[in-house]
């Protein structure tokens, strides 16, 4: 049995000009393919550069896609879409930014803000969509008569909630979570991570949570994404893509993460020494032809320079790494040599 | 609004969800005079210029009763008088009353002045928004429009338009505001550019609000302060003009008052009576003048901000400051460390009181040891860290203490004494390295006269050595690096570079204000291998700033704990991060996602960090903390040596107790 995804994404691409050099491409998105299913929260990691903000922008509409299929509950909202009007869309479909300063208009109250999209999508009152905007504000753990007051009375985790408040008043099916809590202290961090898990668990929510810190998305999202300038190093169950990498990239990004332990760290420090090669002796960057990775992997051989990497599905999980091995189920340390384990304590 | 603000003056007792910044509380009943006429009227220059054009309008309007003289009414036998009782501002050449003909002929002026500025805006704003949003080949178009009226001469259009028409004010005051919509169209164009890249411009368009009403609800707001400004400068403009067509005998013909054409027939009798020009050039300098203050005004007010402009006495009572206090248990400073601070304190200064964010923090650094200062956002740990080098932010002043580097106090020296010691002895690398170094020079460049600033090197010796420090902080092309620019290299290398321009003093400290924030996780852990390549090279001793607690058990020896301005813990590093004493430090740690117990929320903290104003009497972590008792909240915790570190907690043992049952828990899951 299988259930039908909420959202299909396919072969996404996404192209710029290079600003500094016009007559060479940016591979923004290269080449993207994932599923969400109803209720699931996918995490979406990757470093700067890599394509992750993208491909949630290209989702909600806000940058057309070059090329690649997009199906969201029904609606084909990929590149060859005919839908010009997405606004049908607002009520199933909802985004919580980064940047809790700059994500509301500072001359709007929040109940404006909150009640807007009701207002103009569902035609209730303005009463009701007050009442709602405060009950809305409730569930987000702020008091009902934050409503009448302005973004800038506000603190950054005070305002994040506003933002999830905002996102789910419509009652979405599913929201992009972009960096929504990456700007934020840690406690305040474990307090909006807490609260989307609770609605995500409350409403049956599904997310797609974008972040650049592992240990975030492992913690929030039952299966993640691995991206790395544009493309899909390795996707699958978060516990299994943590706990044992197959792709050198994701275990490099693991072992570059410190941990609080000074002791577990100095492992882990070590443990990085073996997968990365240290940045002065980095190798030749790759073209588009080869595998992103190889320039800094300390498994890379000449085919991961020559050719692009398929996709190898492993049970649930899928990785793009021409040095997998699917009978170890390790990495080769070039022809001939044993398997390495990646997993990282 | 008074009474509101005054009944959250109290400073104890932070309210949970609610403590954000100072204003937010209890502002509920506040919400009905917080528009923007109410905002308005908080700035005296507003107030008087907006009461003298009011008072001005209405003279004008029922000028027959506010002047009850016939403005062309000749008597020349009192021609060229000074003021007197029957006329308030004297006489002209034909013995007209000046007063009168003043507000007679206000209309022409200071109506065609408005008219020509609310045509200019009518068009030029929507025009502007509208390229600036849907940007192709609307704003092309758009923009081509804005050229032409650019390149039409004013003047020519207006004599042109009164050739045409005739000579009538209303017309050439509207054919004005067309040839002046140039000014409007670019500025809300080039506004809009940058609203509509706002996250709130794109959260509107996810919640299917339509492109007319984001420009109207979310785009306008935003871009309407320098609008204001320009309608204001606008309207002073136009009024030069419209005076300079009176003078020209145009608009308004004479003998019909109008300020132009008085200024015109003051400038005949300029030797023989002067004071015929004052009366009109003072109101034309006064009109303007308000129009620009009100526009200023207008342009800077923000809802529920703080650019509420001066505080009048009676609207809020100033907070006292928070004094420095000499705490007599400190120890000397110590003669072996590199820096050694003691009762360091520092305090700010805004509009309306002045509020300490750093509070008596004491700790030494070893020569070649590393040192944490960890926090929240807030807790002070940037503005301690940039004080040791002298560097506090406009506002701000170190109203205590000694930071001894290499055995000499440096609080209280001048700025020129302080050079001396910056760079050569302790050094800092900030969180953005694009600030530290100058896009308009090479990397080599900088590095080159610093090195000869520092060194009084010259020449090739000059180069080597700043080759040599490029490869010291693994560059891995140091020529191909030092003829680079800044924004050709990636952050990483940048970083390396600002490190590298840090050690051209050779100094002994190296202060890191959160130097791998902005980096990537993969490129922060070869920035702290390269610190700490540098400890092991070069015997520099490091203090890094840092909210990351996995930095400070990468690279740290010790660590210092700041929360609301004070140190509460402090210790090595290994038993600080597994076995901490403080609840704050514990705490934090323990709402880490990497420390979560699998199937269970994060421990996530309560409430926020207060703000520096609001700092509980007691224990300032009491509010949040789950250990707190009555006896915390009562009265300042000291920090003392608890189990071979420092601790700001009377409940220790309760809180080491908690940490082992976690410890078990998380084992067991």
């Amino acid at each position: 049995m299988t259930i039908e995804p909420l959202l299909q994404v396919d072969h996404l691409q996404m192209r710029f000009k290079n600003p500094k050099n016009r007559r060479s491409i940016v591979h923004a998105v290269d080449d993207v393919s994932f599923s969400v299913a109803p209720g699931e929260i996918v995490g979406v990691v990757g470093e700067s550069g890599s394509g992750k903000s993208t491909i949630g922008r290209c989702i909600l509409g806000l940058e057309n896609p070059s090329d690649g299929d997009i199906h969201f509950d029904g609606s084909d909202l990929g590149a060859h879409s005919k839908l010009r009007n997405r606004r049908d869309l607002a009520s199933r479909l909802q985004v919580v930014f980064q940047d809790p300063y700059s994500s509301l208009n500072p001359f709007r109250t929040i109940g404006q803000t909150l009640a807007e999209p009701l207002q103009v999508r569902s035609r209730v009152s303005d009463a009701q969509a007050d009442v709602r905007a405060r009950d809305m504000l409730e569930a987000v753990g702020l008091p009902r008569e934050a409503a009448d007051r302005y973004p800038s009375q506000f603190s950054g985790g005070q305002r994040q909630r506003i933002g999830i408040a905002r996102a789910l008043i419509m009652e979405p099916k599913l929201v992009i979570c972009d960096e929504a809590v990456s700007a934020l202290d840690l406690s305040t961090q474990a307090q909006i991570l807490n609260l989307l898990s609770k609605l995500a668990a409350e409403r049956g929510l599904a997310y797609i949570f974008i972040a650049h810190d592992l240990d975030v998305v492992r913690y929030i999202s039952d299966r993640t994404l691995v991206l790395y300038r544009g493309r899909v190093m390795e996707q699958g169950p978060s516990a299994d893509v943590y706990s044992r990498p197959l792709h050198p990239y994701t275990a490099a990004l693991h072992a570059a993460a410190p941990v609080t332990d000074p002791v577990a760290q100095r492992e882990r420090r070590a443990a990085r020494a073996k997968i990365v090669r240290p940045a002065p002796d980095a190798g030749p960057t790759t073209g588009h032809k080869g595998c992103p990775f190889a320039a800094r992997c300390a498994f890379a051989q000449e085919v991961c320079t020559t050719d692009r990497p398929a996709d190898t599905p492993v049970g649930e999980r899928a990785v793009a790494c021409h040095m997998y091995d699917a009978t170890s189920g390790h990495t080769r340390q070039g022809a001939g040599m044993p398997g390495a384990e990646l997993a990282i304590t | 609004m008074t009474r509101a603000r005054m009944t959250q003056a109290s400073p104890t007792a932070a309210p949970m969800p609610q403590a954000g910044t100072t204003q937010g509380d209890k502002k509920t009943r506040a919400r009905r005079s917080d528009n923007a006429l109410a905002r308005l009227l908080r700035r005296p220059g507003a107030v008087v210029a907006l009461a003298f054009l009011v008072l001005l309008t209405f003279a004008v309007i029922f000028a027959d009763v506010v002047a009850p003289i016939n403005p062309l009414t000749q008597d020349l036998a009192r021609a060229r008088e000074l003021p007197s009782a029957a006329h308030w501002l004297g006489t002209d050449g034909f013995g007209r009353d000046i007063y009168s003909r003043l507000i007679h002929g206000g209309g022409a002026t200071l109506g065609g002045a408005a008219l020509a500025a609310i045509v200019a805006m009518a068009i030029g704003i929507p025009l502007g928004m509208l390229g600036g949003y849907f940007r192709g080949w609307v704003d092309t178009v758009v923009s081509r429009f804005a050229d032409v009226f650019q390149a039409l001469p004013t003047i020519v259009i207006l004599m042109a338009v009164i050739g045409a028409f005739g000579n009538n004010n209303t017309v050439a005051m509207v054919a004005l505001g067309v040839a002046m919509c140039e000014g409007f169209i670019r500025l809300a164009r080039a506004m809009t550019l940058q609203v509509r890249r706002e996250l709130y411009v794109d959260a509107a368009s996810v919640a299917g609000i339509t492109p007319a009403s984001i420009l109207v609800r979310h785009v306008f707001p935003n871009i309407r302060g320098p609008l204001l400004v320009q309608l204001s400068i606008t309207a002073g403009a136009a009024l030069l003009i419209q005076a300079g067509l009176g003078f020209l005998g145009l608009g308004t013909p004479p003998p019909a008052p109008s300020w132009g054409g008085m200024i015109d027939e003051a400038s005949d009798l300029i030797y023989l009576h002067p004071w015929l020009l004052v009366p009109t050039g003072v109101i034309m300098i006064l009109s303007i003048l308000s129009f620009n203050v009100l526009g200023d005004a207008l342009a800077s007010d923000r809802p529920g901000g703080m650019l509420a402009g001066v505080r009048l006495p009676w609207m809020k009572p100033l907070p006292i400051a928070e004094q420095h206090v000499a705490n007599s248990e400190t120890l000397p400073a110590d003669p072996k460390a590199v820096v050694s601070v003691r009762d360091l304190s520092v305090s700010f200064t805004d509009r309306s009181s002045t509020f300490a964010v750093v509070q008596n923090v004491s700790f030494d650094v070893m020569p070649g040891e590393a040192l944490g200062i960890v926090g929240e956002s807030g807790c002070g740990k940037s503005v301690t860290a940039k004080a040791l080098l002298g560097l506090i932010a406009p506002g701000g002043k170190i109203t205590g203490g000694q930071v001894v580097i290499n055995g000499a106090d440096v609080v209280g020296l001048k700025n020129r004494e302080l050079r001396k010691v910056r760079g050569t002895t302790i050094a800092l690398v900030s969180q953005e390295p694009m600030v530290a170094l100058d896009p308009t020079f090479t990397i080599g460049a900088q590095l080159r006269e610093s090195i000869a600033h520092h060194t009084g090197r010259k020449g090739r010796e000059l180069n080597d050595r700043a080759l040599e420090l490029l490869r010291l902080v693994g560059m891995p092309d140091p020529a191909q690096a030092a003829a680079s620019y800044t924004f050709q290299v990636s952050g990483g290398m940048a970083q390396r570079a600002a490190i590298a321009l840090a050690l051209t003093g050779e100094p002994d400290v190296l202060v890191a204000d959160e130097p791998t924030t902005a980096l990537d996780v993969t490129v922060q852990a070869e920035i702290l291998d390269l610190l700490r390549r540098l400890r092991e090279e070069l015997g520099l001793a490091v203090i890094i700033v840092t909210h990351d607690l996995g930095v400070i058990a990468d690279l740290c020896d010790r660590a210092v704990v700041m929360y609301a301005g004070q140190v509460i813990e402090q210790g090595s590093v290994d038993t600080l991060l597994t076995t901490p004493t403080h609840p704050y430090t514990r705490a934090l740690l323990a709402s880490m996602p990497s420390n979560a117990i699998p199937g269970l929320p994060l421990d996530a903290i309560p409430g926020a960090v207060p703000a520096p104003r609001d700092w509980p009497e007691g224990c300032r972590f009491a509010p949040r903390c789950a250990f707190a008792t009555d006896a915390c909240r009562s009265a300042p915790v000291p920090i003392v040596v608890q189990h071979g570190g420092l601790s700001r907690c009377i409940r220790v043992d309760e809180v080491l107790a908690a940490s082992q049952v976690r410890t078990k828990e998380r084992n067991i899951a």
